[in-house]
């Protein structure tokens, strides 16, 4: 039948597969039918709304699976302690859904620091330590200055009883600005979402972060008894400022050193219940 | 099809096409289990969604895979393509109720304005365009009293001669089919089908009773090919279930669903809490502002969630099979409505009222900003939701009376049996869900025959005034 059209009208074939060329030539071609098409003001208005709408749906998502973040600011606040089954699930009708909210947002924005932060600090807890570290080096990865990424991931290979890498992460901890990680933690709406619930903020967070920096002193210094470097220990464990039980250990840390004996199965126990992984 | 519903059509469909580009699915809560269960059967195969099963009902998972085939073949999301069958789902829907209109005898401009209302409403393109299941039954619970309505047509008008018997059985196959759609995304039509054919029952039983014995034969035909076949399948596939996961069942949920709405249904009741119960039926802030939040809460899913998961703790320390805790859930679920017949009734009455309140039901779908501002306005939801359930109970008032009068002469005898489907299809299927905590998605499949219903009670009301 198509055959016999041909016979019949070749002028229209002709004319129909040149119209076919052209239309296929404006289609691929920089100045032809589909750049104009994106230039129409209609279609440009909906491809803009189009993209707005992708963004929407992400935080809609999101926002469906909001946690009581006054959990995580009562840890903050040292008045709870962070617990497994209070980091992904509901607990007396309460959304304790922080793993699952922290997934959703580094699914979405996998650019986001704070997220993949947050999310390695809910792996750890419930006792992923492979996720929690992946979580937190790909924090760093994009966000190099923040000194609680440094500091957990020091904590967490001090755990893992690998004092290198501990003494690494911690001797980065400490050479971060702790000016800049007050300055995310102010800025970033995720960390917002958490520290908002506190009475006063700056002095907590602020606190929060001299403790921290003086834990990782004293660890620093155990690797480094640990390694054998005992007159680096003593500089490192000099510096540590020491008040209430960091006082004792830091004692305790020194006297291993000036001995130059290895650190003992008890105090390595004591230094792994005091110092922990903390949200910041 | 009339001009005007042509170019209602036409209108629908390009408005469904700016929604298609300008919304976005928001994937959460049971959305993300259909999707990992579309995910399944996209990469392993349908055997293996049986194999992980029960799971739930298997059509909108196939959508779903055939979906990311779609969209893995064309180079884009698999939302795009999920929303075209959405769209697709809405025209047939529209195409079978205007048809169904037709067979009510409404006039073409009414039954312009009812398709418009359909393609416009909020709820039918925010269903239709999000990760959840509801809009793939709508088409075939239009479809399915389409053809049940042919077929008791075809069985009035049959010539007492043997030969009619195979249109009966093709009818019966039909209907089979239609309710095997249905089926495969609610599988609540499985006790529908048994209660809707009633009135085929009835015929074979005075067919018998006037000795016309080749009509009854033809009833009976028809009501034994309809539930054959479609028992038939449903067994077939509890079978599937059986064979690949050792659980003889359609789908997840029902039993315990039953015995945790039962169990917290059957609590004593007072007046207060009667009262509760009848403001929680309309949403919204009526119920807390009357009874307080607690006295509500008392209604409200969660409740009933928290009296499954007790017993499902409890069946699980008793180490229970699957099976062995469904049996224990509905002989349970028994022992307690008949221990107060009463209670139950009227509770199921007043918590199937819940199947009213469809309009403005929506959620998950990211819109632009002035989309955002009228579909999410607190005013524009309650007028919408409001309005719609009353007309909608009040169309099935009026319906139900229709039926119930003694038919005067002038009256069409084919607008009268058209409406008897309708009615009936709409009251099995309330009938059931009453059985079980009614979410308002649960109502949306039946949104096309309320909106049919409202035209017919308009048109009639319009009529009388007329007159």
């Amino acid at each position: 039948m198509r055959l016999r059209f041909l016979k019949r009208h070749p002028f229209y074939v002709l004319m129909g597969l040149l119209v076919a060329i052209q239309l296929v030539w404006f289609w691929i071609s920089p100045t032809g039918f589909k750049a104009a098409w994106s230039r129409n003001p209609l279609v440009a208005e909906i491809i803009k709304e189009h993209s707005l709408a992708n963004q929407k749906a992400k935080i809609m998502a999101i926002s469906y699976y909001f946690p009581d973040f006054s959990y995580f600011s009562d840890i903050v606040a040292g008045r709870a302690q962070p617990r497994a089954e209070l980091m992904d699930g509901y607990h007396f009708g309460k959304p304790y859904i922080f793993h699952m909210y922290y997934q959703l947002t580094a699914n979405y924005f996998p650019d986001n620091d704070v997220a993949q932060y947050l999310l390695g600090f809910c792996d750890y807890y419930m006792e992923h330590m492979d996720k929690a570290k992946r979580h937190y080096e790909k924090s760093l990865a994009i966000n190099p200055y923040f000194f609680w990424t440094y500091y957990n991931l020091g904590v967490i290979y001090f755990r893992q009883r690998d004092y290198y890498h501990s003494a690494v992460f911690l001797n980065k901890a400490l050479s971060v600005r702790k000016e800049i990680a007050l300055a995310m933690l102010s800025q970033s709406p995720f960390y917002r979402q958490i520290w908002h619930n506190l009475n006063d903020p700056p002095q907590i967070l602020e606190g929060n972060l001299m403790t921290a920096q003086q834990d990782a002193l004293l660890l620093m210094a155990a690797c480094f008894v640990k390694a054998g470097a005992y007159d680096q220990a003593l500089r490192v464990v000099q510096s540590v400022p020491g008040n209430g039980w960091h006082q004792g250990l830091r004692r305790q840390i020194r006297q291993q050193a000036l001995s130059r004996q290895p650190l003992g199965g008890v105090l390595e126990g004591l230094l792994q219940k005091k110092i922990v992984v903390r949200l910041f | 099809m009339a001009r005007w519903a042509k170019a209602v059509l036409v209108l629908c469909v390009l408005w469904w096409v700016y929604l298609f580009f300008v919304t976005q699915i928001v994937v959460v809560f049971d959305s993300t289990g259909y999707e990992s269960a579309g995910r399944l059967i996209a990469q392993h195969g349908f055997a293996e969604f049986l194999r992980e099963g029960p799971q739930r009902e298997p059509m909108f998972a196939c959508l779903i895979a055939l979906s990311m085939h779609l969209g893995h073949w064309w180079g884009i999301s698999y939302y795009y393509p999920l929303k075209m069958i959405g769209i697709l789902f809405l025209f047939l829907t529209m195409v079978f109720s205007y048809q169904l209109m037709k067979l009510l005898s409404i006039r073409p401009w009414l039954a312009a304005l009812t398709l418009l209302y359909m393609g416009l409403s909020p709820v039918m393109t925010n269903s239709s365009m999000r990760l959840w299941s509801e809009f793939a039954a709508y088409p075939w619970v239009v479809l399915a009293v389409l053809w049940t309505i042919k077929s008791w047509k075809a069985l009035e008008d049959a010539a007492p001669e043997g030969r009619e018997d195979f249109k009966m059985v093709r009818h019966g196959a039909l209907v089979a089919l239609a309710f095997l759609l249905i089926m495969s995304v609610k599988a609540v039509a499985e006790g529908v089908i048994l209660c809707y054919l009633w009135p085929f029952y009835g015929r074979i039983f005075s067919y018998w009773r006037q000795k016309n014995f080749i009509k009854a034969r033809q009833a009976a035909l028809f009501v034994l090919t309809a539930l054959m076949i479609f028992e038939g399948a449903v067994v077939a596939y509890k079978w599937a279930n059986y064979h690949y996961n050792r659980q003889f069942t359609f789908t997840t949920r029902g039993d315990y669903a039953f015995y945790g709405n039962t169990a917290r249904r059957m609590q004593p009741l007072t007046a207060k809490s009667l009262g509760a119960a009848v403001t929680f039926v309309a949403g919204g802030n009526l119920c807390p502002s009357l009874f307080g939040q607690e006295a509500c809460d008392f209604w409200s899913a969660r409740h009933s969630d928290d009296i499954i998961g007790q017993k499902q703790k409890e069946l699980a320390q008793k180490k229970l099979t699957a099976d062995e805790a469904s049996r224990y859930y509905i002989k349970n679920s028994i022992q307690i409505i008949l221990s107060n017949p009463l209670q139950a009734l009227l509770l199921m009455v007043v918590e199937a009222h819940k199947m009213f309140f469809w309009e403005s039901a929506i959620a998950f779908v990211a819109y632009p900003d002035w989309l955002e501002k009228i579909f999410y306005n607190p005013s524009f939801i309650a007028l919408t939701k409001n309005v719609m359930a009353f007309l909608s109970w009040s169309a099935m008032l009026f319906g139900l009376i229709y039926l119930c009068r003694p038919r005067r002469q002038e009256e069409d005898r084919g607008q009268r049996e058209a409406l008897l489907w309708v009615v009936n299809f709409l009251f099995w299927y309330m009938g059931m869900y009453s059985l079980f905590f009614i979410l308002d998605r649960y109502s949306f499949p039946l949104i096309s025959l309320y909106l049919v219903l409202v035209a017919f009670m308009v048109q009639k009301t319009l009529k009388a005034f007329v007159k």
